[in-house]
Formats: C-alpha cells, sequence, structure tokens
C-alpha cells in the first residue's frame, strides 16, 4: 500500500518534469519537484499554469481543482530534503547515460529500499542505467506522454512484479492507462510508432514527393485524425524534434537522415517558429489551414504519401508485436490513448487486408529496417495462414463484424 | 489604329495588346533551389563598381549565387536558371536611406525573364547558358558560359546542416536589409545619353524550406572579346574583385513570389 501522507519526488524541472508533477497533484499526491537550478524552479508554476490552462480549455479539469491541485506542490534545491519522505521518485532529466547513472546511484544510496524510483526516459532503457543501483527491485520505467493520458512500465531484469503492479496502480490512481511491456524496447510503443512517421513525413517533403500539405492530407484522410505529421510536429514543439535529431549520435546509418532532417528543421526553428505555442511552425497558428473544413476537399482515398505514411506507422507496430513486447490490441490501444484517433495500426492493417499489406510493405520498404523485413513478413503470414486475412474475411487481428476496438472499454483507462 | 488602353502591362511589340494577368500568372515561383557563395572582397575595387548614392555596407561582401527556377506561375510552369551577383551596400538617396543588396549583374538562360527584368523592373539582366546543376559526391556544381567560353564555375562542398545559432544570426543579420536594388539604364535613341536613369528596388519573398551549409568555391574566368563580345569586360571585372575570405555558402531549396501587393518594385527616391 501507497503511503497517503508520502510525497511523490519529481527529478527535473522541466516540461516533462512539471507535467508529471501537474498529473499527480491533480490526482491529489502531494509533490515535490527538484531540480539543481532556482531559475529553472522559478518556471515550474507558469509552466503548470499554462499546462493547467490547456486541460480546463479542454473541459479535463475545472479552474478550482486545478488551484487546489497547486497547492500541493513544492519546489527544492535540496535533494536530500526533496527526498525526505517520498514513496515514488520520477526522473525527467537530460537524456545523458552517465547523467542518469550517477543520479540513479546517488538516489539509490540516498532512499530506503523501499522507495520506487522511475525513470521517464524515451530515449535510455532500464536495462542501461539498473546496474549502477544496489537495489534494481525497486527501479523501472515509468514513462509518459505529454497530453495524452498513457504511461509506458517497464521493469530491468531486477524488477520485482510488486514494483510493477505498484507503479499500475500509481497509474489508475492519475487516471491514465497503464502500458505494461513484456520487454524493453526503444521508444516505448507510442514512440517507437510516431517516430517513424514522423520522419517518413519530413523525407518525403525533402525528397519532393509531397507537401507539408499533402502529406497531412494523406494522414488525415487514412487515420480520421485532426491533424496530420506536421501538425503533430507543431503540438509537439518543432525545437524538441529538432532536438531529438540533434542529440542523434553521428551513427553512419543515420549520417545522411540527420542532415536531410535537420536542414529542414534549422530554418524553422532558427527562425523562432516552434510550433503551435508560438503561433507559427509548419503552419499559423490560432486557426491552421488544416482544420478548415475544405483541407481535405478532392484528397484522394490513396497516394504515394499515403503509403509511405501508412507502411512506417503499420509496419513498426507489427514489429513491436513481433517483437513480443506487446500484443497487436495492445499496441491499438495505446494508439487510441495516445491519438484519440478510432483505430490502431492492426485496424488499418485489417482495412487494408494482409494480402495488400505484404505489397504496401514491399513497395514502400524496409521502413521498420532492412534487418526486420522476414519478421514482419512473417507475421503477417502467420496471420493469413490461420486464415486471418482482414476485416474483408471477416477476422483479422480482430474479429468482424464487431471488432473489440468498437467497445468503449476497449480504452477504458484500465490497465492493458 | 491600335490604342493603348490603360491601366495594362505591355512590352515591345507593345501593338499586340498587354501581356496576360490573371489568376494562373501569380508571382509564385514554386520550387526554387540556390546555391548562394558570399565572400569579403576589396572595399575600394568593390565602391569603384557602384553608381552613386550607393556605398559599400559595413563590410564589404559580395555573393555569387546560382538558382535553379521551376514550377514558375507566370510562365505557365516553365523553368530557368540563373547565376548573379550582388554586392551588400547602402544607398543613400535624397529622402530615403536603404541597407541592402545591389544587383552587380545576373545572367538568365530565358529571353523572357531577361526582357521583363530588364524592362520592367531595371534589373541588370544578361544572357548566359547555364545547365542545371550537378550532385556528385556530395558536391554541388554549377556554370554559365556564352558563346561556348566558360563565364564562372561555382560549387559547394562539405555540406552540413545549420546550426540554429546561425539560422538566428542570418534572421538577425537580415532584418532591415531586405532590400535587393538595381540601377535601371536605356541609353537614348539616336545618342549616348541616358534615356532611363533611375534606381530602383524589387522585393521578394523568399519562403526557404531546406537550407545546407558548405564550402563554397568560385572559379570566374578571364575572357577576350573574341570569346564573348558583349560580356567580357562583366566577367574580367568581377575576377578582379579579389576573394579575401569566403563566408559559409549556403545551399536553400524553397519558393519565391516576385509580386508583392504590399512592397511592389518602385523607384528609390
Amino acid at each position: 500500500m501507497v503511503d497517503t501522507n508520502a510525497h511523490v519526488c519529481f527529478i527535473g524541472g522541466g516540461t516533462m518534469g512539471c507535467y508529471n508533477a501537474l498529473l499527480a497533484a491533480l490526482a491529489g499526491h502531494r509533490v515535490v519537484l527538484y531540480d539543481v537550478s532556482e531559475e529553472t524552479l522559478l518556471r515550474v508554476l507558469p509552466t503548470m499554469n499554462d499546462m493547467a490552462s490547456h486541460m480546463i480549455a479542454a473541459g479535463l479539469q475545472d479552474a478550482d481543482g486545478v488551484a487546489t491541485a497547486l497547492e500541493r506542490v513544492g519546489t527544492e534545491t535540496d535533494l536530500a530534503k526533496a527526498l525526505d519522505g517520498a514513496w515514488l521518485v520520477s526522473e525527467s532529466v537530460f537524456e545523458d547515460i552517465m547523467l542518469k547513472r550517477d543520479l540513479f546511484a546517488k538516489l539509490d544510496r540516498m532512499c530506503s529500499p523501499d522507495v520506487l524510483l522511475t525513470t521517464n526516459s524515451s530515449a535510455l532503457l532500464v536495462s542501461d542505467m539498473e546496474d549502477a543501483l544496489e537495489h534494481g527491485e525497486r527501479f523501472a520505467a515509468l514513462h509518459s506522454h505529454l497530453g495524452a493520458m498513457l504511461f509506458d512500465i517497464v521493469g530491468g531484469p531486477r524488477t520485482t512484479s510488486d514494483t510493477k503492479e505498484k507503479l499500475q496502480d500509481y497509474v489508475k490512481q492519475l487516471g491514465g492507462v497503464a502500458l505494461m511491456l513484456e520487454k524493453e524496447s526503444k521508444g516505448y510503443v507510442f514512440n517507437a510508432m510516431i517516430g517513424p512517421v514522423l520522419t517518413a513525413a519530413m523525407l518525403l517533403v525533402i525528397n519532393g514527393v509531397a507537401t507539408v500539405p499533402e502529406v497531412d492530407r494523406a494522414w488525415m484522410k487514412r487515420t480520421k485524425s485532426p491533424m496530420g505529421p506536421f501538425g503533430m510536429i507543431d503540438l509537439f514543439g518543432t525545437s524538441l524534434i529538432y532536438d531529438s535529431w540533434n542529440n542523434r549520435p553521428d551513427e553512419a546509418a543515420f549520417a545522411e537522415m540527420k542532415f536531410k532532417i535537420l536542414s529542414l528543421l534549422a530554418p524553422i526553428v532558427g527562425a523562432g517558429r516552434l510550433g503551435m505555442k508560438t503561433g507559427w511552425g509548419f503552419y499559423a497558428y490560432p486557426e491552421p489551414v488544416y482544420a478548415a473544413p475544405d483541407f481535405l476537399d478532392g484528397q484522394p482515398d490513396t497516394s504515394s504519401a499515403d503509403y509511405t505514411l501508412t507502411a512506417a506507422w503499420t509496419q513498426n507496430a507489427v514489429l513491436l508485436a513481433a517483437n513480443e513486447i506487446v500484443s497487436p490490441q495492445v499496441v491499438d490501444q495505446a494508439w487510441m490513448v495516445a491519438t484519440r484517433q478510432p483505430k490502431g495500426p492492426f485496424a488499418i492493417l485489417d482495412d487494408i487486408g494482409l494480402e495488400r499489406a505484404l505489397i504496401l510493405f514491399g513497395i514502400s520498404g524496409p521502413l521498420a529496417g532492412p534487418e526486420n523485413v522476414e519478421k514482419l513478413q512473417a507475421f503477417l503470414l502467420t496471420q493469413l495462414k490461420q486464415g486471418k486475412a482482414g476485416r474483408d474475411s471477416g477476422a483479422g487481428f480482430y474479429t468482424y463484424p464487431e471488432p473489440a476496438y468498437l467497445q468503449a472499454e476497449f480504452i477504458s483507462g484500465e490497465a492493458i | 489604329m491600335f490604342k493603348l488602353e490603360m491601366p495594362a502591362s505591355y512590352m515591345m511589340p507593345a501593338h499586340f495588346g498587354p501581356r496576360y494577368a490573371g489568376e494562373k500568372s501569380s508571382g509564385w515561383y514554386h520550387d526554387v533551389t540556390v546555391m548562394a557563395i558570399p565572400y569579403v572582397t576589396d572595399r575600394d575595387k568593390l565602391a569603384a563598381l557602384l553608381p552613386p548614392k550607393f556605398e559599400v555596407a559595413q563590410e564589404a561582401v559580395i555573393s555569387v549565387y546560382y538558382v535553379c527556377n521551376n514550377q514558375i506561375d507566370w510562365l505557365a510552369g516553365h523553368s530557368y536558371n540563373m547565376i548573379g551577383v550582388n554586392a551588400s551596400v547602402v544607398y543613400r538617396g535624397e529622402e530615403e536611406t536603404l541597407e541592402g543588396t545591389y544587383s552587380i549583374v545576373i545572367w538568365e538562360n530565358l529571353a523572357d525573364p531577361i526582357l521583363t527584368g530588364r524592362e520592367l523592373q531595371g534589373i541588370p539582366k544578361v544572357f548566359a547558358d547555364i545547365p542545371n546543376h550537378s550532385i556528385n559526391s556530395d558536391i554541388w556544381r554549377c556554370n554559365a558560359s556564352h558563346f561556348g567560353h566558360k563565364i564562372i564555375d561555382m560549387q559547394i562542398s562539405d555540406l552540413r546542416a545549420p546550426e540554429l545559432e546561425e539560422i538566428a544570426a542570418a534572421h538577425a543579420a537580415q532584418a532591415g536589409k531586405d532590400n535587393p536594388m538595381g540601377w535601371r539604364y536605356i541609353q537614348k535613341v539616336g545618342g549616348f545619353e541616358p534615356r532611363v536613369d533611375e534606381y530602383v528596388t524589387f522585393p521578394s519573398e523568399n519562403r526557404i524550406k531546406q537550407v545546407h551549409y558548405g564550402v563554397g568555391e568560385l572559379d570566374w574566368k578571364k575572357l577576350t572579346w573574341e570569346q564573348n563580345p558583349t560580356q567580357y569586360h562583366i566577367v574580367n571585372t568581377l575576377k578582379e574583385l579579389p576573394i579575401l575570405e569566403y563566408k559559409p555558402a549556403v545551399i536553400t531549396k524553397g519558393a519565391t513570389n516576385l509580386f508583392l501587393p504590399g512592397r511592389p518594385t518602385r523607384i528609390l527616391k
């Protein structure tokens, strides 16, 4: 049982630290946000207020509830004081492996063994860090998604089921969906799919295959979503995407792609066009053209951009299932919770039909890595051999005409 | 009898009526690739090229640029290429002072934009053969020639993505200086005096979609009258402008609009 008098300690006062602390405070937890920088901590409450105002505007919170929640938030530049009385620690510092290893070694020494230690890292694995701790049994990844109530929970080699269950309970208290990963996987579930979609979108524009609006139209038509990949980049922040590429090591396999993508993003970010928050990114806000009622007028059902984006999305989804990270249904649940779209990638594969999906994968190239081509084909062929060819055959990853993803409880917020 | 009817844009032969101007002929160039190689040159030698009222800017920078223009609305989707030379200048007129660039010369490989640019805007355009740029082993190359003799070879190598600070600095440096200027000069028929002698500015809007930085290299050719009788003096003069220091070369891809209702081409005051 969680000690209700204890607080949750958040390490790192950046965007994700503030977001996670706000969610905890809104759920009734006392929180202490630690950062070495007093200047950063001075920005915590304004940042939380800004985030909360979006939640209020979206009807997800009321102003009184937010005001009460913010009274539960404390800040601290003294780590020992911040940790004193905490039952859960959530780390969101810069994505630097040595920094995180040193931090967790320190936290491990300073906290009693019953205090749960978690990382919010999206780029580093638990197993990259856990040997820095003596008590690895209380260490796990608890990864949140900005703007979505989806939480990945992944243990390392020593993480106990008790630790994971406590984290699952915590996510339930937050009103979120806990995604229990069977194995570690870079990018977890949602990021492992959205990242390749955004990359494919940018390469379509860079290579002159389609314009920004054409790419977004193709995606919006296919997924019935309110915005396309470039609208999403504006939502996440162009600088966030720029930084994620700029911080990538110059591996030979990605060097050309990194060069191209930074060349696309640098003139936008460098000009201060940071996305929705600054009123201008790839689109101008508050009334981006993609929100206009006629934006999709005349858009064909399929296009080169559609093929590429759909293939990038579904190939990486299939890879998650083929690698037994999570099941196809959990992949779809994660996608639907994070994006509020009506279907996930496996439902879309059912719509396309698995035989046609194999053709699509063939013509669109290895968008989940050339080393995974055979694995993806084998996964779909296994389905086909079982007579599960997709929606038109009555069965695919779901059973038709009443597939499970249409049921309200499919994304009800229960742990999946 | 044919009569001019205003307002409309006429060019010779005017008696066939005005040029088409309608919704199909916007000023947008939808697919524009630019290779620009700026360098610092000798201040006095550059000043010697500038007409009255123009001064060399704080830093004596010349930019030689190649542009591959495609999907041009006013040319019904046709294309052309250009290689131009700009100098950073300050214009001090009687009523206004402008910081910007002075167009020293532009070579283009199509008659239509040369004629409209010279006659209607006062941009110093001349003809050259300018093939599309080539990209080989990550080195971008282009050139211009006339009468079968090379005018210039340009290349940019060692490409990299720009740093955000470089982009921000470029924006800051450009602030208030987006003023391309030129000298519209036409000699009187039957005499040597000028018939038209005025300074102009011809603003455009550039929407840059991709930027690469790199290392530029220019090779102006030395030409004789026999090799290029109408331009040898231009080319040789440019070759005499020393390259004291190359600045980072830039490759951009994007779109350009030449017709800005809020900032039309105008005579400088």
